[in-house]
């Protein structure tokens, strides 16, 4: 029994380990911890602008319905820095989204990946704490 | 042995949810999570390239880029006014729906929490009689008068001869040896907050910055407030750290467009918040 309580102990803590570093970013109390990846969605308008580069896409969910998704980036200005460009992603584009979906339920998120066909990676969140810009997590001061 | 272990599984699960739920919520706004050592910014790009040469005398001009957004030290105890300001304002870090960061309405950051954030881009101008520091966020200025003039004596009085507040204050400067350049501000606007934490201010609020030019590369801003209405002591907010570009120029245009952020509100973050 007690190792039993043992294993329910460690499987609480690891469960708490991978989802409680919550990314330190504006907002990120109003998205999911972890992560949700999303293959085939089709990018349907990318609107370049502050605060936030939105890209909008539409995904089919479990039942093959279509759902329109909203999703928000960093600023230009910092996706830029990371290799985008305000025509990097267009409509049209068949691509695999890495979201943190927003715990309302609506279909928006906070967008921290995107990979093209072909293999290409643009990092959604140059500054967030999800480490996809090629940097480790680091908890924030 | 069963019950106690069944105690610590509770108790550290307990601990672990709400430090990781702290962690995430409390003194993690946009400006502080931003200081992220390692981040993709411009900044980041050119902090390890070196002093470029030695510090010119008298000299802070020029087109520099900061950490997206300062590092803020611990404030000091506030006083009742300033715990009441302080609770009335509610951080993005809750969500861009809930928030009440003036930030969220284009309003103008004013100063000092122009200088402690959204730093991608500062320029350095002297002028006869004045120094103009221009922020690329938004394309605002000050002009600090170096021409010996003195500060208001009062701001926001009731007095015909008492200056106006401004969202930028009123700012005088003077050189203190060859590689520092102090500035005091007073008058900013209270409607603005202090830093995107949500800490307060208020109009009373005096505050002095020492920039310095600690190489050719390299100047930072050391920024001390002092205002007895708000806070019970005076304090150094933040020694905020910038980079010469090498172009001289900043790379792109970076403005808060009020119809643009109506667009991201109505699509993401009301959607978001509710």
């Amino acid at each position: 029994m007690e190792s039993k309580l043992l294993r329910c102990l460690a499987l609480v803590v690891g469960l708490l380990t991978v989802c409680s570093p919550m990314f330190a970013h504006h907002g990120s109390a109003v998205f999911a911890a972890n992560e949700t990846v999303l293959k085939d969605a089709t990018v349907t308008k990318v609107i370049w602008a502050n605060p936030h580069v939105i890209v909008e896409f539409d995904v089919k969910d479990e039942n093959g319905n279509i759902v329109h998704w909203a999703s928000e980036a960093s600023s230009p200005p910092g996706l830029v820095q990371v290799g985008w460009s305000r025509n990097a992603l267009q409509s049209g584009d068949v691509v695999t989204v890495y979201l943190h979906p927003a715990k309302s339920g609506k279909p928006v998120a906070w967008l921290t990946k995107v990979v093209l066909p072909g293999g290409k990676e643009l990092c959604g969140m140059p500054t967030g704490g999800t480490g996809y810009c090629g940097k480790t997590l680091t908890p924030n001061p | 042995m069963r019950n106690m272990l069944k105690g610590w599984i509770v108790t550290l699960s307990g601990l672990l949810f709400f430090s990781s739920y702290a962690w995430s919520q409390t003194g993690q706004p946009a400006d502080q999570q931003n200081f992220n050592p390692g981040a993709n910014t411009l900044y980041d790009k050119l902090k390890n390239t070196g002093p470029g040469g030695p510090a010119p005398r008298h000299d802070i001009s020029g087109f520099w880029t900061g950490a997206l957004g300062a590092k803020i030290n611990p404030v000091p105890p506030m006083t009742p006014w300033g715990q009441e300001q302080f609770r009335a304002h509610k951080t993005l870090q809750y969500g861009a729906a809930a928030s009440n960061d003036p930030f969220k309405l284009c309003d103008p950051l004013g100063f000092p929490r122009n200088m402690l954030s959204s730093l991608r881009g500062i320029a350095i101008a002297e002028m006869q009689g004045k120094m103009l520091v221009m922020n690329q966020y938004n394309r605002v200025w000050r002009a600090i008068w170096t021409d010996g003039r003195e500060l208001p004596k009062s701001v926001g009085g009731r007095s015909a001869d008492s200056a106006e507040p401004m969202f930028y204050g009123y700012s005088v400067g003077h050189w203190d040896g060859d590689y520092s350049f102090v500035v005091n501000t007073v008058g900013s606007d209270e409607r603005s907050w202090l830093d995107g934490q949500g800490h307060p201010h208020s109009l009373d609020m005096r505050v002095q910055e020492r920039f310095t030019r600690v190489d050719h590369n390299t100047l930072e801003d050391t920024i001390t407030i002092d205002d007895p209405k708000t806070y019970t002591k005076p304090f150094v907010i933040s020694t905020v750290s910038f980079r010469w570009i090498p172009e001289q120029e900043f790379p792109e245009e970076f403005l808060c467009v009020p119809s643009e952020m109506s667009e991201y509100m109505r699509i993401m973050g009301d959607p978001a918040g509710k």
